[in-house]
């Protein structure tokens, strides 16, 4: 199908592509939004029976205008199809921009429905503005997704990283050129496991099943102590994690995150995901953790997977007043974890620099902050 | 002009649309040229697929084939009218997994006997023997665990894609295959892919959420 | 040493038994092998499916109601006993669909080396390979065995609407393969 392009004032109802129904996307932005929707472009769709069912595909290229007075530093669309997935939704989540006020940036989507054959009609979906993290750390947006937080992670993450890359670049671009070339071979050996998350810590498979302790990797200037945790484990499936925590700072915490580590019968470390928990924790009180969901690795590289031991660790804090803790580069560098976490998304974006243009543009871009 | 799908007009080519859609697909077929040519494409591949399996595999002695075929068959009827006593129902099962183990040695000693009644080399006896097994444990019954069903996942993240399902029905989010594609999940509901998009350098985060239910 | 002793009827009607058996078997054989090789792919599964299958309706033959269905009768074990085959060993779920994006592999050899070796069959088997073991089943049964939809959805153990996109998205990649070859042979041609 021919790719249209599409002036747009929002919000505005734009029929899709499609022979006997297809996509028809709805673009829902507050009068007051940060943010334009100058353009929508569409791409190559398909569709293809599957079962009673059938899949349609929207690739949509968007371009919007930075309309306020603040930087950009990254953005979350919220995305759904209510008639498709009513309890489900998607995100798409910019970070590590830099988008100047009145300058314009693309964000793509390639969503895939799959509904049933028998339902005519076309399939509405909604995208709309979750959030936006502007230079200054403040937010705009309905936050329904924890953007906010989100966003405002990164953004310290990419400031943690810039600031460290930045002092390499102060012992000479070979030293900084050499620390990505790390950065790079940490990621092609660092291992992706597909995964599953299944709900209500249900079993999906008839492996016996064994409790298991985690161990804990401890950071130094962590504000939170791991202090115990098990969960059950059986062949590829990790389910129902409970962990104890300790707040050893001198403020109140409202949210943490503690990083699972797995480690299977080959000695392969991967981050199988993270446990959140939304919490009042006083200075010094404890906590417990529980999640009641299941974690399933397929298998890899046709050889399944058997989880034999665990690692917690603190991934992130935010504390009642908003500021928030994540490890620092010394935490990171040459420790176990930097060999199993991805890097940042700053990191990332970075290395790509380097990747793609060479170290005089990956220095050009550092000196620019 | 609005045009069927590729996959109606595949099935309208074997006469596998149904009534309603037939009509209405067939319909347009006569009205328009383009449909009509691929309809007869698709038409043509049945035909090519008759044509191809209407012969046999190249370089294949089929007479030699036929005459083993038909040789081994005899013996492993032979061989399971010997053995035919230990046969039970589809519906009762083997008190003790000893008995059963039993039984496939009585089966497996009965092919031997009687292949070597008939002097045949020893991979086909095998061969006898593990189709007679397998007719066996079908007329006892499996005892495999049947495995869970796909509708208990509601999140998926691959290399590929991330999936949240519903019943019969997904949202995904695609993205494109790339170095450095990193898969996330959040135990409270989440999973996502990091990727650094190719044409814009952007770094960009695809979720799929699923709600409590 | 005793004598068995038989009477004449009895042997008759054990040869003319026999005899029966042998012609199901040598009427059949082609056929049945045919069918389970496009299945499972390759000739020695085939030849030990093909006798389990034969095996599994001589054993059986006294379920079997009506004569002038026997060959139906006869396909649909063989059909269940590949697909039984490719359940066990290929791990294959028939009720779960491919996409239709997957992209389709090019001729294992140049259309110059094909000319050299039956050109039209080789490029014709591996368009048949292309296929997903469900597609290429589903396709088998409804289009060369001629079976309804719903009765191939029974052989494969899944729902009708299952079948029929497998059935679809078979004629679909296989065209599209066709299309492939020959674009890729005209482009090589002096």
């Amino acid at each position: 199908m021919a790719s249209r392009k599409l002036l747009l004032l929002a919000p505005v109802w734009l029929a899709g592509w499609g022979a006997f129904g297809g996509v028809v996307t709805q673009f829902n932005l507050a009068k007051d939004s940060p943010v334009k929707l100058l353009s929508a472009e569409y791409g190559e769709s398909n569709e293809t029976a599957r079962g009673g069912a059938l899949l349609l595909d929207l690739h949509a290229a968007l371009s919007f205008e930075n309309s306020s007075h603040r930087r950009i530093r990254g953005i979350t669309l919220l995305v759904t199809a209510q008639d498709v997935t009513p309890g489900g939704k998607g995100s798409v989540t910019i970070t590590s921009l830099d988008v100047a006020p009145d300058q314009t940036f693309p964000v793509r989507i390639d969503l895939r429905l799959l509904r049933p054959l028998q339902a005519s009609g076309n399939v509405p979906v909604q995208i709309s503005l979750d959030g936006i993290l502007f230079d200054d750390l403040s937010f705009y947006g309905p936050d329904k997704l924890s953007s906010r937080r989100t966003l405002t992670l990164s953004e310290w993450e990419a400031r943690r990283d810039r600031k460290y890359f930045k002092s390499l670049l102060a012992e000479g671009p070979e030293r900084l050129r050499r620390e990505i070339l790390a950065s790079m071979t940490h990621q092609a050996d660092r291992p992706n496991v597909d995964v599953q998350v299944v709900r209500g810590g249900r079993a999906t498979n008839f492996e016996p099943e064994q409790q298991m302790q985690f161990a804990f990797l401890r950071l130094p200037d962590a504000p939170v102590d791991p202090v115990g945790g098990m969960a059950r484990i059986a062949g590829n499936e990790a389910r129902a994690p409970r962990l104890e925590v300790k707040n050893r700072s001198d403020r109140s915490i409202r949210y943490l995150e503690i990083g699972w580590i797995l480690r299977d019968h080959n000695g392969r470390e991967f981050l199988a995901g993270s446990v959140p928990a939304q919490l009042t924790l006083a200075p010094g009180q404890n906590s417990q953790i529980l999640e009641n969901t299941t974690l399933k690795f397929p298998q890899h590289g046709g050889q399944p997977l058997a989880i034999e031991a665990m690692t917690g660790f603190v991934s992130s804090v935010e504390f009642a007043d908003g500021s928030v803790w994540i490890p620092s580069r010394a935490d990171l560098n040459g420790s176990e974890l930097q060999r199993v976490i991805a890097p940042s998304d700053e990191e990332q974006r970075l290395v790509q620099i380097y990747r793609k243009k060479g170290i005089e543009a990956l220095v050009a871009e550092l000196n620019r902050f | 002009m609005r045009h069927p799908s590729d996959v109606q007009l595949a099935l309208l080519a074997g006469g596998d649309l149904r009534s309603w859609d037939g009509w209405r697909v067939g319909r347009h077929v006569t009205q328009c040229a383009r449909c009509e040519t691929e309809v007869r494409s698709l038409r043509d591949v049945s035909g090519r697929v008759r044509e191809l399996t209407s012969e046999l595999p190249q370089d294949l002695n089929w007479n030699r084939l036929a005459q083993e075929m038909a040789g081994n068959i005899r013996v492993g009827l032979a061989a399971g009218e010997a053995i035919a006593g230990f046969d039970r129902p589809l519906r009762s099962r083997p008190a003790r997994l000893g008995l059963n183990a039993a039984m496939v040695l009585g089966c497996a000693t009965a092919v031997f006997l009687v292949a070597f009644s008939v002097s045949l080399p020893k991979p086909q006896v095998e061969h006898l023997i593990g189709a007679l097994n397998r007719i066996r444990t079908e007329r006892i019954g499996r005892l495999a665990p049947h495995s869970a069903a796909a509708e208990d996942v509601v999140l998926e993240a691959t290399s590929s894609s991330i999936e949240v399902k519903e019943n019969d029905r997904a949202m995904s989010l695609m993205h494109p295959r790339s170095d450095g594609a990193t898969v996330s999940v959040n135990l409270q509901g989440s999973a996502g892919v990091r990727f650094v998009d190719a044409d814009t350098g952007q770094v960009t985060t695809n979720k799929v959420y699923y709600g409590e239910p | 040493m005793s004598e068995r002793r038989v009477s004449p009827e009895i042997d008759a009607l054990q040869l003319a038994a026999q005899e029966l058996q042998s012609r199901f078997i040598s009427d059949n054989l082609q056929r049945i092998f045919r069918l389970i090789y496009r299945i499972v792919g390759n000739v020695a599964d085939a030849q030990d499916l093909t006798q389990e299958a034969f095996i599994k309706a001589l054993q059986r033959q006294d379920q079997l109601k009506d004569l002038d269905k026997a060959t139906h009768w006869l396909s649909r074990i063989a059909s269940n006993t590949a697909i039984d085959f490719l359940r066990r060993t290929s791990k294959v779920n028939f009720c779960e669909i491919d996409s239709l994006m997957e992209p389709l592999s090019e001729p294992g050899e140049s259309p110059e080396q094909a000319v050299l070796r039956s050109e039209h069959r080789a490029y014709l088997e591996e368009g048949l390979m292309v296929l997903t073991d469900r597609e290429r089943t589903a396709l088998l049964l409804r289009d060369v065995e001629g079976l309804a939809a719903d009765e191939v959805a029974e052989h494969m153990n899944c729902s009708k609407a299952t079948v029929r996109s497998h059935i679809a998205n078979a004629r679909i990649k296989f065209k599209r393969y066709l299309e492939r070859s020959r674009r890729s042979g005209g482009r090589k041609k002096p």
